[in-house]
């Protein structure tokens, strides 16, 4: 029988694994996540280079966090913060007919297509209602046990 | 509730303030480091394949344009340079460079200076054209962005008609 704790247990290490992993290639090329962020056409140019800079520790630290299970309130709030941003981005782009690369794992700038804009979408979406349950279920956690 | 609330508030502040920090310092301390805040101007944006820049300010375009030092060089469709077009510039449709070009080529040396433009700040045919002649060895290929509503807005002299 599966318990709700391996559930959760499975979701903190799968999306907190997926938030490590996306880190790396940005950690790598900051310029080139810069570029991808700046054919999103939706941040202001002048915090295109911070929002490059400041993102992959974010998601890194956020990944840490949801395997280790410390900081789950803060870590799974930016968790969804961060997937609906991202969600939010690439619908916005599937709407406007903007072709781009998603950015999501890989920052070569191979151009995509607007069926594979369409798998990104689903993925986070997938993506999103883990977190979502996830949050949930620390909110549960959190008031039986207050600490 | 207040309690969670309160931790989700507290721990996100931090992890973002720790990021920040932690991404601006590692940043600095690297060999490839990108300035805090990028020049994400259309002017920057556009250099050719070996890194030269190719926007050229319209002060410029309009010196060149006095001394007859450069030919311009439309990218928009035919119908648009017929209604009106810098004066003496030649037309090469991006859309239909192939059709064009062997023509408007016989009339241009390599060494001489080629001013594309188009119409809008975000018109992109002036830029793809200038990028195609480069690479194909004209080494002097500038692009006046947004040129054809910075023409006329400065009262720049026009033609209309065909070539």
């Amino acid at each position: 029988m599966i318990t709700k704790k391996q559930i959760i247990l499975v979701l903190r290490i799968i999306l907190g694994g997926i938030f490590v992993y996306a880190s790396i290639d940005k950690f790598l090329h900051p310029a080139a996540f810069a570029e991808m962020i700046y054919n999103y056409q939706i941040l202001p140019d002048v915090l295109i280079n911070l929002s490059a800079l400041i993102l992959p520790w974010l998601e890194l630290f956020i990944g840490v966090c949801l395997i280790a299970g410390k900081w789950m309130p803060g870590a799974a709030f930016l968790l969804n913060v961060l997937l609906l941003i991202f969600f939010a981005a690439l619908l916005f782009n599937l709407y406007r007919g903007i072709n781009i690369n998603c950015g999501c794992f890989s920052t070569s700038a191979t151009p995509s297509e607007a069926d594979s804009m369409l798998t990104d979408v689903v993925r986070d979406a997938v993506f999103l209602a883990m977190a979502i349950y996830l949050f949930i279920e620390v909110y549960i956690e959190n008031h039986r046990r207050p600490e | 509730m207040k309690l969670f609330a309160y931790q989700i508030l507290r721990q996100s502040v931090i992890l973002i303030l720790l990021s920040a920090v932690i991404g601006i310092s590692a940043n600095a301390l690297r060999s490839d480091r990108v300035p805090l805040i990028g020049n994400w101007s259309p002017e920057a944006q556009l250099v050719s394949a070996d890194g030269k820049k190719m926007a050229i300010s319209l002060e410029d375009a309009k010196t060149l344009f006095n001394t007859q030092k450069a030919v311009f060089l439309d990218a928009r469709s035919p119908e648009d340079y017929t209604a009106g077009h810098i004066q003496g510039a030649k037309n090469i449709p991006w859309l239909e460079f192939a059709k064009y070009f062997d023509q408007a080529a016989s009339e241009i040396s390599p060494d001489q200076v080629l001013i594309a433009y188009c119409d809008g700040e975000t018109c992109h045919l002036s830029k793809e054209l200038a990028k195609a002649l480069t690479e194909m060895g004209f080494q002097n290929a500038r692009v006046l962005i947004n040129g054809w509503s910075l023409w006329i807005q400065n009262g720049l002299p026009i033609q209309k008609g065909l070539r």
